[in-house]
Formats: C-alpha cells, sequence, structure tokens
C-alpha cells in the first residue's frame, strides 16, 4: 500500500553530546539553543546546500512548552540564521517524536512533496520537567478503573511489565551494567565521534568576590550518563522507587538527560542539484498502541508492523537501536520480539547515554546511521515505548 | 552591648553545634578550624558544616540554616575575628592547645568583645593566665551542654578578673537570643551539672555492683520510674561516649584530691578494657549496650559477654516507684528489703550526701544545682529537689543513720546548716538557700529575667497564675491585671474535647466583653495534642462514673487518649462511635464554630505555642490572629494517622492560605491554585509534622506574620507583647472570605493521579488512598470547575461531610480503635 514516489535520503546526521539532567552539565543551556546548534551543525557538514531550499523543518519535543515551547523548531531555526522563508513545526509523541520527526520529513520527500528536509529532536528535562511544568488530570480519568491507566507514572508501568513478563531484578540490574559498559566501551573507541557536534556552553556567573558576571565557556564532546564507577553490587543494593515490592530502580531505568539531534534529508533531484552524497535511506515506520499501563511492551507490535512495509525480516538488521527505557520493558521486548540481544545496542542505551524524551529517536537514528556504516551494515531499526502505551520503529538503509 | 557577630574557634562536634544553633537564633556566625592540608583550605569547616546533617536529632531548625554559617581558618581570616563581639573558644580539652590559640587569637579580639571558653572541665582561672592581661576582664567559662540546641542549660563561669556587666550581657544573650537557661558556677573542677551528674552516675555504678545489678536492670530502675531520660545510666554513658566520661572522671580524680569520695573517682577495670578495646558506645556501635539486628544486648559482667537485655523490675519495687509522693516513694525504697529498693536508695542518699557538702563550694545557692542538673541532665526533678519533697529532716535523720552505720560512700558528717532545727528544705518562696551566705537568695535581677512571666519553678516554691475568670473541668481562663484574658487547657496532654470547646468559646465571649485580647497559653508544654479521640468518637459530654458499660467507659476514657496506652474496653468504644454518628457531627460543628469564633473574634486572639500542636490543637491555632511559637515547637496536622482527616477548619483554613498565595501570584487571565495547593495537601495527607518552628514556617503552618521565641519561658511575654502591637494597631478581625479560589475537579484529578502511583506501587494502602481522595475533594472544593470562587462555609460543610463519610468506614474505626488501644497508628 505504499504510495512511494520517490526515495528519501539521508545526507546529514549529527547530535549534540548528552547531558545528565537536571544538575548536569546543560542545567543552564536552553533546549532552543542546542536544537539551533545541532540545526547549524548538519548544515556545516553539507555546504553546499542552499538554506533556501529547505522546505520545512520538523522538530519532535515531548513537552514542548516553556523554554521549548512557543514551537521551538521556528524559534530554533531562526536563531541558526536559516533564512525567513524556511517553516518550522515541533511535533509531540512522547518519546517518539524525534523518529517521528524524521518519517514526516521523509513522508513529504516520499510522497513528491518536498526535495530537502530537515527533522530534529529536542529536549531539556532540565528546563522542563517530565510531564510539563503544569500537571492538570482529566477527572474523567477517575470516572472510570479502565482509565487510571492514563494516570499511571512511567516507572509504575515498567514494573507491570517486569511482573508480566517475568523480568527478574538481576537480569535487569545486568542488563544495566551492560548498558553502560557497552556504552564506555564505544565512547573509547571513538565510536560517536562522527556523529556528535561538540558544543559550547556558555555560563553568566554571578561572581560574589568580584562582585562581576562571569562569563564562562566549556566545550563539550562527551555524553555525561556513562559511569565507569557502576558495579552489580552497587546496582543490586538500590532501593526500588516505583513499587515498594518492585524491581525498577534508578540504576536500572533510563536517565534523566538533555540534548537534541538532527537529520537533512533530501530526494535524489535535490541530491543532485546540491551535489550531496547520501548516507543513509529512510525505509519505513510504523506506530500502535497498546495498554497505557504496559506501555513498554509497544515496540513488539511496531516492530513487525514497520518490518512488513519495508519487506525485510528481522534477520536483516544488523543493528538495532530499542530505546531503553527501562531494563524491564527492553528485556521484554527482546523477549517476546524474538530481537538478538547481540545486534541490540550494541554501543550501549538509554540507561547509560540518557533518554531526553524528544530528542531521543533522533539521537538514536544518528547513532544507528553511523553504526551502519562504520561495520559496513546495510539495514537497522529504531525503536521505543511511548508513554500512554504505544510503540514505534523506523527502518533505515546505509548507504 | 548588642551581640552583632559571633565566632566560633573550633569546628568538632561542640563548636559545630553551638555555631548551628547560633544560626538558628539568626546570630551572624563565623565558624574557624585549621586549614585544610589539600583542596579548599576551609574544607575542614565545610565537612564539619556538612556533617550537622547527618547528626540527629537535628542541630539546626532548618537545613538551610547551615548556608550561613560562614567557614572561616586561623590561617586567613583572624582579622575577622576584630569585628565579633563574642569569641567562644571550643577546641580539645587540653590547656596546651588551648594556650597556644589564646596567644595567637589575642591580638585579634576586639577591645569589647567577650571571650569564652566551652570547656567542660579546665579551670578557668588557670585558662584565664594564657590570656594578656587585657583580656581577662572579657574572659570567662561558658559551658553548653550537648546537644545545645536542645540541652537548656549553659553553664557560666567567671574567672576572678571578668568584669561583672560583660558577664551580666552575655548572661541576656544567652537567655533571650540562645533561649538558654543560664546557671552561674563557681571555678570547681566539671563545674555544677556535670560535678552532680558524674557523681551520680559513679554512685550508681558502685551500688549496682555492691547489689549485684545488671546494667539493664539498673537501666530499668533509673530512667522514667525517676523521672529521668529514658537513657537513664548506662545507655547515657554509651551515649556520652565511654571515653568522654573516662576523661571528665579522671578530671575529678587529678583536681580533687581533698574530696571525701576521692577513692570513687575512679573507673573499673572492666570500664577501662571497654575503652581500650574501643567499644566506646554509641559512636563504635558498641560499649555497655550492644545492637545486633533489631535485639539490644547488655554487656554482662559476670560472663564478660552480651547478652540479650530482659530487665525485669521486681513487682513490689514497681509499685513503689509508681507513687508519685517523693516522701512516700523514698520512705517506700528504704523500707523495701528487695535489693532494687536498697539500690535505689542508697544512690539517692549518697547524691543527697554529696549535693549538701559540695554545695557551698560548687555553687552560690541550691536552686542553681537544682536547675543545673534539670537542665543539663534531663531531671524531672533536681535532687535537692526531691529530697525537699521526700522531707529535709526526716531524710536528713536517715542519711546521718546511715553514715553512722558506716554504709554511705564516705564518713564525712552532713554539714550542720543540713540539720538546722527550723530547716524544712532549701527552697522556699522568698529563695533558695546559700550555705556561704547562710541565707535565702532570691533569683536574678537581671532584666532579662522580667521577660519571663513564668520562670521554670522548683517544688518549694509557689506560683500563682493570675486572677480567674472562670474555670471548668478542662479550661481555665485567667487575667494578670493588664486587660489580656489568658485561657489554659487542663487537660491531660491538654488535648481538646466537648468541655474545652466550649470553654474556648465562652472564653473569646469573656474576652470581647471584658478583656482587649486573648492568648491560648499553657504553662507546660504541649500546647495541645489534639482532639480527645474518646469523646469526639461519642459526642457528649463523660457519664457519671459506675452508669453501666457507660462507666467501664469512663474507665477506659481515663485512661487512653492520643499516646497512652491502655487495655479492653475496645468494642465499647466502637459500638460508641458507630451507634452515636449524629452526634460526632455536632461536635465537628462544634469545632468549626470554635475555630471561626477565634479567627473572626473582635479582640486579637494569640496561640502561644510550646511543644506538640498536633491535629486539632493545630487547627485551634491555625484559626488564632497570631501563632507566638517557641523554636521547638512540633506542628502539624496528623489526623489521618487515626484514619481521618482536619475537620475543625484545618483543610479550609489551608486551602484559602494555598488560594491567597495564588491570587497574589498568579497570571492575569486564570488563577491556578494548585501549584500552592499541593504542598499543603501533601503535608495533610502525609500527617506531616514541623521538626522546629521554622520548619513549621516553611511547610506553611506559620505565616510570615506568626513569631518564633527563643526561650520558653518568654513565650507569654512575647504573646503579650504581640497582642499589644495588635492592639496599638486598633485590630479589626479579617472580612469573611466569599471569593476564596479552589482547584476544584481538575485538582482533584490531578492530586488523584499522584496518589494512585502510590497506590499501586504499594507505598499507600486502598484505604489510605480514600482518605487521600476525600482530603483532596475537601481541599479543593469538591466536585467544581478549577477557579470556581467559594466561601469559608462552603468548605467548612465539605470537611464536615467528608469526615463524617471516612468516620463511617469501618477501616477508620478500626484505626481510631488500635491508636486509642495502643497509642500507635495502626496501617490498614
Amino acid at each position: 500500500m505504499s504510495k512511494q514516489v520517490q526515495e528519501a535520503y539521508i545526507v546529514s546526521a549529527m547530535r549534540t553530546p548528552v547531558g545528565k539532567a537536571p544538575r548536569g552539565m546543560y542545567r543552564n543551556t536552553r533546549p532552543d539553543d542546542l536544537l539551533s546548534h545541532v540545526i547549524k551543525s548538519v548544515l556545516l557538514q553539507t555546504p553546499s546546500l542552499d538554506p533556501v531550499g529547505i522546505e520545512d523543518v520538523i522538530a519532535g519535543c515531548a513537552m514542548p512548552e516553556a523554554e521549548q515551547g512557543m514551537n521551538v523548531a521556528r524559534i530554533a531555526l531562526l536563531l541558526a540564521d536559516l533564512p525567513d522563508s524556511v517553516p518550522g513545526m515541533t511535533v509531540n509523541r512522547f518519546c517518539a517524536s524525534g523518529l517521528q520527526a524524521i518519517a514526516l520529513a521523509a513522508d513529504r520527500i516520499r510522497l513528491g512533496e518536498a526535495d530537502v528536509m530537515l527533522a530534529s529532536g529536542v529536549e531539556s528535562m532540565s528546563m522542563v520537567p517530565m510531564m510539563g511544568n503544569k500537571l492538570a488530570f482529566n477527572p474523567a480519568i477517575f470516572e472510570r478503573c479502565e482509565h487510571y491507566g492514563i494516570a499511571y507514572g512511567m516507572g509504575l508501568t515498567a514494573e507491570r511489565v517486569a511482573q508480566q513478563w517475568r523480568v527478574s531484578r538481576e537480569d535487569q540490574d545486568a542488563y544495566a551494567l551492560q548498558s553502560h559498559l557497552r556504552a564506555l566501551a564505544a565512547i573509547n573507541n571513538g565510536a560517536f565521534e562522527d556523529e556528535i557536534a561538540p558544543y559550547r556552553i556558555t555560563e553568566h556567573i554571578p561572581e560574589m568576590d568580584s562582585r562581576e558576571v562571569k562569563i564562562g565557556f566549556r566545550d563539550v564532546m562527551r555524553d555525561e550518563g556513562p559511569r565507569g564507577d557502576t558495579s552489580l553490587d552497587a546496582l543490586s543494593r538500590l532501593k526500588t522507587v516505583f513499587a515498594q515490592k518492585g524491581s525498577v530502580t534508578a540504576g536500572n531505568s533510563s536517565q534523566m538527560s538533555d540534548g537534541a539531534g538532527a537529520v537533512l534529508l533530501c530526494s535524489e533531484a535535490a541530491l543532485k542539484r546540491y551535489d550531496l552524497t547520501p548516507i543513509g535511506k529512510f525505509l519505513g515506520f510504523s506506530v500502535t498502541g497498546v495498554a497505557p499501563e504496559i506501555m513498554g511492551i509497544g515496540p513488539v507490535r511496531a516492530i513487525p508492523q514497520v518490518l512488513r512495509q519495508a519487506g525485510l525480516s528481522l534477520n536483516d538488521m544488523g543493528w538495532i537501536e530499542l530505546n531503553e527505557a527501562f531494563a524491564a520493558q527492553t528485556i521484554a521486548v527482546i523477549r517476546e520480539a524474538g530481537l538478538d540481544p547481540s545486534v541490540v545496542n550494541p554501543s550501549g542505551g538509554a540507561i547509560a547515554l540518557g533518554h531526553p524524551l524528544g530528542a531521543t529517536g533522533a539521537i538514536r537514528s544518528i547513532t544507528l546511521l553511523h553504526g551502519l556504516r562504520r561495520n559496513r551494515q546495510k539495514y537497522g531499526m529504531v525503536t521505543m515505548c511511548i508513554g500512554t502505551g504505544m510503540g514505534a520503529a523506523g527502518v533505515f538503509e546505509a548507504l | 552591648m548588642n551581640i552583632r557577630k559571633v565566632a566560633v574557634l573550633g569546628a568538632g562536634v561542640m563548636g559545630a553545634q553551638i555555631a548551628a544553633h547560633l544560626v538558628n537564633a539568626c546570630v551572624e556566625t563565623l565558624l574557624f578550624e585549621l586549614t585544610a592540608k589539600e583542596g579548599d583550605p576551609d574544607g575542614n569547616v565545610i565537612r564539619a558544616r556538612e556533617g550537622l546533617l547527618r547528626l540527629d536529632p537535628a542541630p539546626v531548625v532548618t537545613p538551610a540554616k547551615i548556608t550561613f554559617i560562614q567557614a572561616v581558618n586561623y590561617e586567613q581570616h583572624l582579622d575577622k575575628l576584630r569585628d565579633c563581639d563574642l569569641v567562644i573558644e571550643a577546641i580539645a580539652e587540653r590547656m596546651d592547645y588551648k594556650s597556644d590559640l589564646y596567644r595567637r587569637v589575642a591580638p585579634y579580639i576586639g577591645e569589647h568583645a567577650i571571650f569564652a571558653s566551652n570547656t567542660s572541665g579546665l579551670s578557668i582561672n588557670q585558662l584565664a593566665q594564657a590570656c594578656p592581661l587585657h583580656l581577662r576582664h572579657h574572659f570567662c567559662g561558658i559551658h553548653f551542654f550537648n546537644p545545645p540546641r536542645y540541652m537548656h542549660l549553659v553553664e557560666l563561669i567567671p574567672c576572678k578578673e571578668t568584669d561583672a556587666a560583660l558577664l551580666d550581657q552575655l548572661e541576656t544573650f544567652l537567655v533571650s537570643t540562645l533561649g538558654k537557661g543560664v546557671v552561674r558556677a563557681k571555678d570547681t573542677p566539671n563545674f555544677i551539672a556535670n560535678r552532680i551528674g558524674v557523681f551520680s552516675m559513679l554512685a550508681t555504678r558502685h551500688h549496682a555492683q555492691v547489689f549485684n545489678l545488671g546494667f539493664d536492670t539498673v537501666d530499668a530502675l533509673t530512667g522514667r520510674y525517676l523521672g529521668r531520660p529514658r537513657s537513664a545510666t548506662f545507655r547515657t554513658l554509651d551515649i556520652v561516649g565511654l571515653d568522654v566520661f573516662a576523661h571528665v572522671v579522671n578530671t575529678m580524680r587529678e583536681n580533687l584530691t581533698d574530696d571525701p569520695w576521692h577513692r570513687h573517682f575512679e573507673l573499673p577495670v572492666w570500664f577501662a578494657s571497654l575503652v581500650d578495646q574501643g567499644s566506646l558506645g554509641q559512636k563504635t556501635h558498641r560499649g555497655i549496650y550492644q545492637k545486633i539486628g533489631r535485639e539490644i544486648h547488655v554487656l554482662d559482667l559476670h560472663t564478660k559477654a552480651y547478652r540479650l537485655s530482659d530487665a525485669t523490675v521486681d513487682d513490689g519495687v514497681k509499685d513503689i516507684l509508681r507513687e508519685r509522693d517523693w516522701a512516700k516513694k523514698l520512705a517506700g525504697l528504704r523500707g523495701h528489703p528487695h535489693p532494687q529498693a536498697q539500690f535505689l536508695w542508697a544512690v539517692f542518699r549518697d547524691v543527697f550526701h554529696y549535693c549538701a557538702l559540695n554545695l557551698e563550694v560548687i555553687a552560690d545557692n541550691a536552686r542553681d544545682v537544682d536547675f543545673a542538673v534539670r537542665w543539663g541532665f534531663g531531671w524531672d526533678n533536681g535532687p535537692f529537689e526531691i529530697w525537699q519533697a521526700a522531707g529535709w529532716q526526716r531524710v536528713a535523720g536517715w542519711i546521718a543513720e546511715d553514715i553512722a552505720a558506716g554504709c554511705a560512700m564516705a564518713p564525712t558528717p552532713l554539714p550542720a546548716w543540713v540539720t538546722e532545727a527550723s530547716r524544712t528544705g532549701v527552697h522556699t518562696p522568698e529563695g533558695s538557700y546559700s550555705p556561704s551566705e547562710a541565707r535565702e537568695k532570691s533569683r536574678s535581677e537581671l532584666a532579662v529575667y522580667r521577660r519571663q512571666l513564668f520562670p521554670d519553678v522548683l517544688i518549694g516554691e509557689t506560683r500563682q497564675y493570675g486572677e480567674t475568670v472562670f474555670e471548668t473541668v478542662d479550661v481555665r481562663m485567667w487575667h494578670m491585671n493588664d486587660g489580656i484574658a489568658i485561657l489554659s487547657f487542663k487537660s491531660k496532654m491538654h488535648a481538646v474535647g466537648l468541655d474545652v470547646l466550649e470553654g474556648m468559646l465562652r472564653a473569646v465571649n469573656e474576652a470581647e466583653a471584658n478583656f482587649t485580647a486573648l492568648i491560648l497559653w499553657q504553662s507546660e508544654p504541649p500546647f495541645s495534642v489534639g482532639a480527645n479521640l474518646l469523646q469526639l468518637m461519642r459526642g457528649t459530654h463523660e457519664p457519671a462514673p459506675g452508669a453501666g458499660m457507660l462507666g467501664k467507659f469512663k474507665q477506659v476514657a481515663s485512661r487512653v487518649k492520643y499516646t497512652v496506652a491502655g487495655g479492653g474496653g475496645l468494642n465499647e468504644v466502637l459500638d460508641a462511635v458507630t451507634g452515636n454518628v449524629p452526634d460526632v457531627e455536632t461536635v465537628v460543628a462544634k469545632f468549626q464554630q470554635v475555630s471561626m469564633r477565634l479567627k473572626y473574634a473582635l479582640v486579637p486572639v494569640i496561640a502561644a505555642v510550646d511543644g506538640l500542636a498536633l491535629g486539632g490543637g493545630c487547627e485551634l491555632a491555625l484559626h488564632c490572629t497570631r501563632i507566638v511559637a517557641t523554636q521547638e515547637s512540633y506542628i502539624g496536622l496528623v489526623e489521618v494517622g487515626v484514619g481521618l482527616f482536619p475537620a475543625g477548619g484545618g483543610c479550609k483554613e489551608m486551602a484559602l492560605r494555598a488560594a491567597r498565595e495564588a491570587q497574589r501570584f498568579s497570571g492575569d487571565n486564570r488563577i491556578d491554585v494548585f501549584p500552592y495547593l499541593r504542598r499543603y495537601f501533601q503535608n495533610i495527607a502525609m500527617g506531616e509534622v514541623s521538626k522546629s518552628a521554622d520548619l513549621a514556617r516553611e511547610m506553611g503552618y506559620l505565616r510570615a506574620s506568626d513569631r518564633i521565641v527563643m526561650n520558653r519561658f518568654e513565650l507569654l511575654h512575647v504573646a503579650k507583647e504581640e497582642a499589644k502591637s495588635l492592639n496599638a494597631t486598633a485590630y479589626r478581625p479579617p472580612l469573611a472570605q466569599s471569593r476564596i479560589v479552589v482547584a476544584g475537579r481538575t485538582g482533584i484529578a490531578t492530586l488523584k493521579a499522584a496518589m494512585i502511583n502510590m497506590k499501586e506501587g504499594g507505598f499507600i494502602s486502598e484505604h489510605d488512598y480514600a482518605i487521600g481522595c476525600l482530603i483532596a475533594e475537601t481541599m479543593c472544593g469538591g466536585d467544581v470547575d478549577a477557579g470556581s470562587l467559594v466561601d469559608e462555609q462552603w468548605l467548612l460543610d465539605l470537611e464536615r461531610r467528608n469526615f463524617m463519610e471516612l468516620l463511617a468506614t469501618e477501616k477508620t474505626q478500626d484505626r481510631i480503635g488500635y491508636m486509642l488501644k495502643n497509642g500507635k497508628p495502626l496501617r490498614n
């Protein structure tokens, strides 16, 4: 049922290093500045592209308000000095927002409506907390117990998944440790060097001794999350946070983070017009719903759907980025969907690298594309669970 | 002289805690320590400051207070001493260290500054020798007790040269600004409190050995039964630290060579070996006691090993110890053959004997000894008071007999003044006996004590609380001829029953008619532990005793309240609840009526809070024009503990405060009360209690206009001054609020969303959730649109309706029953 008229190529894919929230390196860095930075960075990779040709900038953001409100895509592209004629929109599908932005951008090209699109994701969990600045639930949720799940916190849903799919505390902690070890190995091997656009943090600090505003600069180029000092013993001693007799801890859950990533997509015509070399191709996207109280299992449904769409099988996938919202749901998905654990998150996942909600989809797609190319693999997938019970998956081809 | 800035030298356990208490009292404080060898030169102080947050009980009134302690070191910052009006030295107890330091800091200490040492045993006159001559006039001892925030006592010890006026200024500062109880001591080893307190411990140890009693048995006998802290004798030693105690005893042995008890200033071999092994007590997790898992084990001298602590007090001895009259108690102990009784008498005898012989040497008068022991060791009564209450001459006779018989620890006869024929004690309404002047000496004339309308009182002194306006079973309204009326509760733990409620209504009427203000003040803490549950449940006055089933009920009622355990009668209690629901609603309505009368009275009503103000007690205070609270006030709406929630206007008042804040701070278009309401909801739903008055302010129980008092004996004075100042500005009650913005349906749903996660996560029970939902509904103004405007009565009606709904549930009834029976909350 594909209506594709042309291919959507990826020309450039860059991200910021991911910082810890709420007290990490970006605690005073605005998300619109981070987004503006990655937009500029992808365009630096493609100097032959005339920015006037960009037909839309789509940004994924999970809590699009306050510092990342006001249609952060448009604000960031203007701050990045793109021409006024370039429009921008912000989309929200919680943790899949960044992947959704890429899918929407690719689809405009695939339908023949556009030739050059910029897709991105951004989130500052330091500045806008999970669930936003103002909580206001609908009273109707509590009128029927079928709706209680809407009010469930993510951690509680992970407990439910751990229970239903019998994922033990030991397995979760072991998985968490593996995530850190893989991430550290990737960093030490320079695996992220091509994809990271180093960021210069500027801070304005009141200095009490000199009574002056001190402007400080710091260049960051490394993800802040991975910990070399963690161990199975340390992880096993952490207290559960979401259920008194549960198994989900701060150590085997994803970290709260800040970050941004951007991807430049083009049609074949645009590749020729601007003399650009593609690094990959977007093959398909699917998203589907599950019960909100077991939201973590979402990818299990989205994965076969997107594979059917792309006409591929799991065996074709050389690298799978499965977002580690929680070790509990990651393990359940690996088991239930029959994934090969060795191809899932070879360079670690959100437990170590962090999970800047709306940015994650874009950031992990960027890691995937660079990873596939480095390993000379062809097909790969990005998939994640989504709050209030959804799952999404996108398939890429490296060129 | 005003003391604007204080420096504390030495960031050890005492120095850091003294600095903490200074900032508790909003005194600018510098804390000095040696320069750190690595990193930040002030690192040693910074670490000490952070260490304060790990101490329990907390030395600071709020965690943020520690940031006000300025970290400085001797190398870089001695210059800063020049601006300090008081410098307190609190370094290690070594004459050589102290002398070195004094020489080093002396040139920097300001001409008018006071320089004081927190030594607990070294001679002040000897220390003064290390100061240059001009500084000696400004030098004295200032002995705080650990933990300084909580122990009331500070001993002031002048040296020969100390300027008298300066000492008065320091005393004024300690009493009013820091809230301490000052006793002037003579410069003798260990001063007053430790001299007597440590002797009492040595005597206890001595007789324990003589009568062959285990440490746990001794502690069971010498704790609350004698009106002393639960930690009694040997557990107190573990808390103090066995090494510290050994040091103090050593000071006595080295310096009190003429003392007739000198041979007892020795520690036994087992004690020394514990110290040698590093079993120093609590700080090393092992001393005389050891906690193994949940069990308490105690050292057994016979086996030289630890065994499970299983102290039992003989039933006959127990009966004597339950006696409140000291005359009967001491006579009973002396006359009873059981070793436990004989042991206790022997300890009392030798402590009395020791006090009598040393009074003249260590203190100015007997009052100073009794207060020093009470305030420094937490005894309810000092040794002289107990002796006097037990019958001075009779007890003196017994002591003399025992000395003659050779069973006292020292053979020295009692001093002559003790046995003067006319003597009935040492404390009289006119003053307390001073052997050196051979007369009764009245209390200090220092101006600061005029702020203490009712200072701490000793047995033997008389006390008259003004003139009665009216008095009922549970309340008394009185005044001191200054136009200000005071209402004091007489109920146990100052619980609020129907009689209190009716008394309050009457008191407000009286105050409006005949007085300029009304103060709610209790002569002793607590302010109030809340509603009298039994009365509340029954909704009526207590029936006449002996009236059938209800008579049995009365027995229960007299024994059990909020915290007091009692057995049986539970079924009757529950029958009464379920059978009497309409009456309960009447009581709740009356409670609300009282709250509203307090708030809208034509004269200012002031709640003078000291100690606990819980549940209904807190609600009453919240409705007063002002709260004047001592820093050691523990305030909270704790009703959830018994499966209920505040329905005497407490939920209403907190919702109203949230609305007022929202109206002030929200944007123009739509007032969002929820962010302001959330914290108040949490306080009530979790039953949170403030651990200081400053914390109560952070939690929203105290408003910006409410006052905090450091010294509890000044509370009534400050409350009166507050009343006067309100009247000076032509006091009028607030106008009734009719436009209170509420969080409504969306607010309820958002609170439920948080709670459902706690419930599903197993952090709260089904019933906790049900209670939380009703609290949410009440505080959000019910099932109305967010941002709706309601009046106070709307919220009060919701309180009452939802309270009755909750009271009708079986689980809430179980919780109340359990609390009444066991004195602690049931989780169901």
